[in-house]
């Protein structure tokens, strides 16, 4: 499969973002996280926004609890 | 121990056997699934499995597999990459999905024993398998026979096989020992390996064993670890340093731990806890019933020691 024109969600330590596979080509092997991988920006922007609500959600338990 | 030697070209490398994301509803999540294929394929996987044990597969019908491979093929994953497992209890349903999806070019068919009967003869299951598989109308269609005793009890005798390779030497390109056995799949590798390609989904095996290929619930977190331990590429992928360790983990190490960190825990839904882990989305934890999600406990465990696990996603 061509990736040549997907996006990716990767990890630095605690930061997530998107990234296209030219630029993730040109990370440090080993200095990231690879997430997933998207055939489309929008896609891997829908995804960033609901990990991100999902984790301020479960911030927002967490914190109700205690 | 002799290497496998072959006629047959079946598939080769690593082949997740992908656990299916699911929707509130329990409906597929068609997208979540297409992401997390295109994610394994970008990781060096050569194709996975649709709808095997470890996708919960006796859980869909027929319809809902063809409608996610009809997804799956319009949002641009490659026919050749995907692998169905055709199971069914009803043999009529296993050539119905056959039938429908012969056409669009997948790489071929898994097909295991049914699983609900617990007790079936020798000549039963020649007679069950035969039955679908006369169904099989293009000569270039790939099947592999499924051993998957564990989820089917039912193992599949040489006999059968032998019975197989004599009535469908066109579709049969080889056989799947999932069953966890490492003496049958040497026993297959003695008897069938001249004539199919035998694959074992036992990582222990690999290094003895040498199968061509593997399919396997492990490359679902980790395809390069699975596919160096296959290949023996140890140099190239290298080794995984965990904090607090000065030398890095080999890939054996890393499969045994992953296994260790799981132990008895119902394997599809702590895979699919660790890929809500992974992807950093909850949502794919759902299982569809009567299969349940972990109890909080089991989470609260796995959450701590897959962080010590420390999985390296790019390389691993």
């Amino acid at each position: 499969m061509d990736f040549q024109n997907s996006y990716y969600i990767v990890q630095h330590g605690a930061k997530l973002e998107i990234l296209s596979h030219e630029k993730l080509m040109k990370l440090e092997p080993g200095s990231f996280d690879l997430i997933q991988n998207f055939s489309t920006h929008a896609q891997a922007v829908t995804q960033m926004e609901w990990i991100l609500k999902s984790e301020i959600s479960d911030l927002d338990h967490k914190v109700e609890r205690n | 121990m002799s290497s496998v030697t072959t006629f047959k070209k079946g598939f080769h490398g690593v082949w997740p056997d992908v656990p299916t994301p699911l929707k509130a509803d329990l409906g597929i999540d068609f997208s979540r699934l297409e992401t997390h294929i295109r994610t394994l394929l970008v990781k060096g996987a050569q194709g996975v499995v649709l709808f095997s044990h470890s996708g919960e597969g006796a859980s869909f019908s027929y319809a809902e597999k063809l409608a996610a491979i009809k997804y799956l093929l319009e949002s641009g994953i490659e026919a050749g990459s995907l692998i169905l497992s055709a199971t069914a209890n009803a043999a009529t349903d296993s050539q119905r999905i056959i039938h429908l999806v012969e056409g669009l070019g997948l790489h071929g068919f898994l097909l295991s024993a049914p699983y609900y009967y617990k007790s079936v003869s020798t000549q039963g299951l020649i007679d069950y398998f035969d039955f679908v598989c006369t169904f099989i109308e293009k000569k270039s269609t790939k099947m592999y026979l499924h051993v998957l005793s564990s989820a089917t009890h039912l193992d599949i005798p040489e006999a059968v096989v032998s019975a197989l390779i004599e009535r469908h030497s066109d579709n049969l390109y080889g056989i799947v020992n999932q069953s966890g056995s490492s003496s049958y799949t040497s026993d297959l590798i003695k008897s069938f390996a001249s004539v199919v390609m035998i694959y074992s989904s036992n990582e222990a095996d690999f290094k003895t064993l040498k199968p061509p290929g593997t399919i396997s619930l492990m490359a679902n977190l980790m395809p390069k670890i699975v596919g160096s331990m296959i290949f023996d590429t140890k140099s190239k992928v290298g080794g995984t340093f965990i904090p607090g360790m000065k030398e890095a983990v080999g890939p054996e190490q890393r499969a045994s731990a992953l296994e260790a960190l799981i132990g008895s825990m119902p394997s599809i839904a702590a895979y699919k806890y660790l890929l809500s882990l992974t992807y950093h989305d909850h949502e794919w934890s759902r299982v569809r019933p009567p299969l349940i999600t972990l109890d909080q406990k089991a989470k609260e465990g796995l959450d701590k020691s897959f962080k010590a696990f420390n999985l390296r996603t790019s390389e691993e």
